[in-house]
């Protein structure tokens, strides 16, 4: 596998962070809980495409974002994550 | 409507005017109904006053740049007195991008909390200092940045949800359906704390808070702690201390000079009655004198630790000698130590002051926070009571939290 070689301390906190969507999408309706995993695997993906890996403070500010976001989530009363795209 | 009203005056009043003023005054609008006059042009030929405002930026949408001060000019003849006024100013005519947080413009809702030229302050209450220096407003100090300066705040929110902040009830209120009553001495004690507006400029003011801002509460969250509570119990009652006492009745405390007088209150029992007799035969005039003799002999023949005057009432848990009042069989220092326990049914500091009388939960309290980290990261640097821009004294009010842990 290619993520064999030893994670650095932030790079665990990124892949706890996507685990813990994907264990709280577990808990919504199915069809909700494709849209979550859908969303947020692709924002992780662009993000881990485009963003430095040596852009710690940027990286740090997506962590608490995401986990503010996944705080949100948990909460029992929220049924679903939806985004929409902006144009600039 | 201000001329008509000046006009109304007494001939003496308006003779003080100064004669340019009052002539201008009386010659522009004499009648209500008539058509107001434009008002004259006040404004001194454009005096410039340009102030620099050197205002951190970072925009988490454009990633690869890095925080920095971005400056900007305001023309301070322009523009209002506060803080806030010249930073929309700013987002209005220069750079809509500048982003903060703001609301009531009157310092009572908390939200442009900000470091301005290195002190926390409310930026809708900080004048602007003066055209001559720049200023540097940047985001409170040491928290994370969402955005230019905006700050997340929600570990101090969640410091403060811990302290529990509302009122707490063992029992319902006295009459069914009404307000819980309090006095005013009580309400007053309340004063300076309960105007606290929650906008985090003492908390991230105090170097003991940025070194720790997981742990220690910080001055508002502690503010509120000891806005709250408060009467008298600190330690969960130590169960031994009472049982060995009532297991073996008044020999509970296993202390020389207990057990000694003990013995001596044994004595004097056993010899009670053989004493007071000897005494009384002694003391008698009636009897002849020999006989007085034979029972004074018999007399100071008697154990001395049967005399009654050996016998001292001592303290039952310290053995302490002095101060020792006998309703309660202690010395003044355990009364003292029990009493503000609550373990002595019925004694209730007289002038104890309740930081809110309501509520009944205040030893649960304390405990809460009795805590290295919690509460005694406060090293008293008093930054907080210099930031607080509405004047409150966090620090004081963390003194008095401190000082309620020692007293139990």
């Amino acid at each position: 596998m290619a993520s064999r070689p030893k994670l650095s301390g932030i790079q665990k906190q990124v892949l706890a962070l996507y685990r813990g969507f994907l264990r709280t999408a577990r808990l919504k309706s199915p069809e909700e809980r494709r849209r979550i995993e859908s969303v947020v695997s692709a924002e992780f993906r662009d993000n881990a495409r485009n963003v430095d890996r040596r852009n710690f403070v940027y990286i740090e500010y997506l962590l608490r974002r995401g986990k503010r976001q996944l705080e949100q989530l948990k909460n029992p009363d929220i049924t679903g994550l939806a985004t929409l795209e902006v144009k600039k | 409507m201000a001329a008509a009203a000046l006009l109304r005056r007494s001939p003496a009043a308006r003779a003080l005017l100064s004669p340019a003023l009052s002539a201008r005054l009386v010659a522009s609008k004499p009648h209500s109904s008539a058509p107001a006059p434009p008002p004259p042009s006040s404004k001194p030929a454009a005096a410039a006053n340009m102030k620099t405002f050197s205002i951190y930026r970072w925009d988490p949408d454009s990633p690869s740049t890095k925080p920095h001060l971005k400056d900007y000019q305001v023309d301070l003849s322009d523009c209002g007195p506060m803080v806030l006024d010249a930073l929309l100013k700013i987002k209005n005519e220069q750079d809509p991008s500048l982003t903060f947080r703001r609301s009531c413009r009157e310092g009572i809702c908390g939200s442009c909390a900000m470091n301005i030229d290195g002190d926390n302050g409310l930026a809708c209450l900080t004048k602007i200092s003066g055209a001559s220096s720049a200023s540097t407003v940047s985001p409170l100090p040491h928290m994370f940045v969402i955005k230019d300066l905006v700050v997340d705040m929600t570990n101090f929110y969640s410091q403060y949800k811990s302290v529990e902040p509302w009122l707490k009830r063992k029992d319902p209120p006295s009459q069914e359906g009404k307000e819980i009553l309090q006095s005013k001495a009580d309400r007053a004690k309340l004063d300076g704390m309960y105007e606290c507006i929650l906008c985090a400029c003492c908390s991230t003011s105090c170097p003991s808070y940025w070194w720790n801002p997981e742990e220690y509460l910080g001055p508002a969250a502690l503010l509120h702690a000891n806005r709250l509570p408060l009467w008298g119990t600190l330690i969960k009652p130590k169960p031994n201390m009472f049982m060995h006492l009532q297991a073996r009745g008044y020999r509970g405390v296993a202390d020389k000079r207990n057990l000694l007088d003990h013995k001596r209150r044994l004595l004097a029992e056993k010899y009670e009655l053989r004493g007071k007799l000897y005494k009384a035969v002694c003391r008698d005039p009636d009897l002849p004198l020999d006989m007085r003799e034979k029972f004074r002999y018999k007399l100071s023949k008697l154990p001395r630790n049967s005399s009654m005057t050996r016998l001292r009432n001592r303290c039952i848990f310290t053995g302490r000698s002095r101060a020792v009042y006998k309703k309660f069989r202690m010395s003044r220092i355990m009364f003292r130590t029990l009493a503000n326990k609550g373990e002595l049914t019925g004694v209730k500091k007289a002038s104890w002051w309740i930081q809110d009388s309501r509520d009944q939960f205040t030893k649960e309290r304390l405990d809460a926070i009795n805590d290295e980290f919690k509460l005694y990261r406060c090293h008293t640097i008093k930054n907080c009571t210099h930031a607080c821009p509405k004047g409150l004294n966090p620090a004081k009010q963390i003194d008095t939290i401190k000082k309620l842990q020692i007293d139990a």
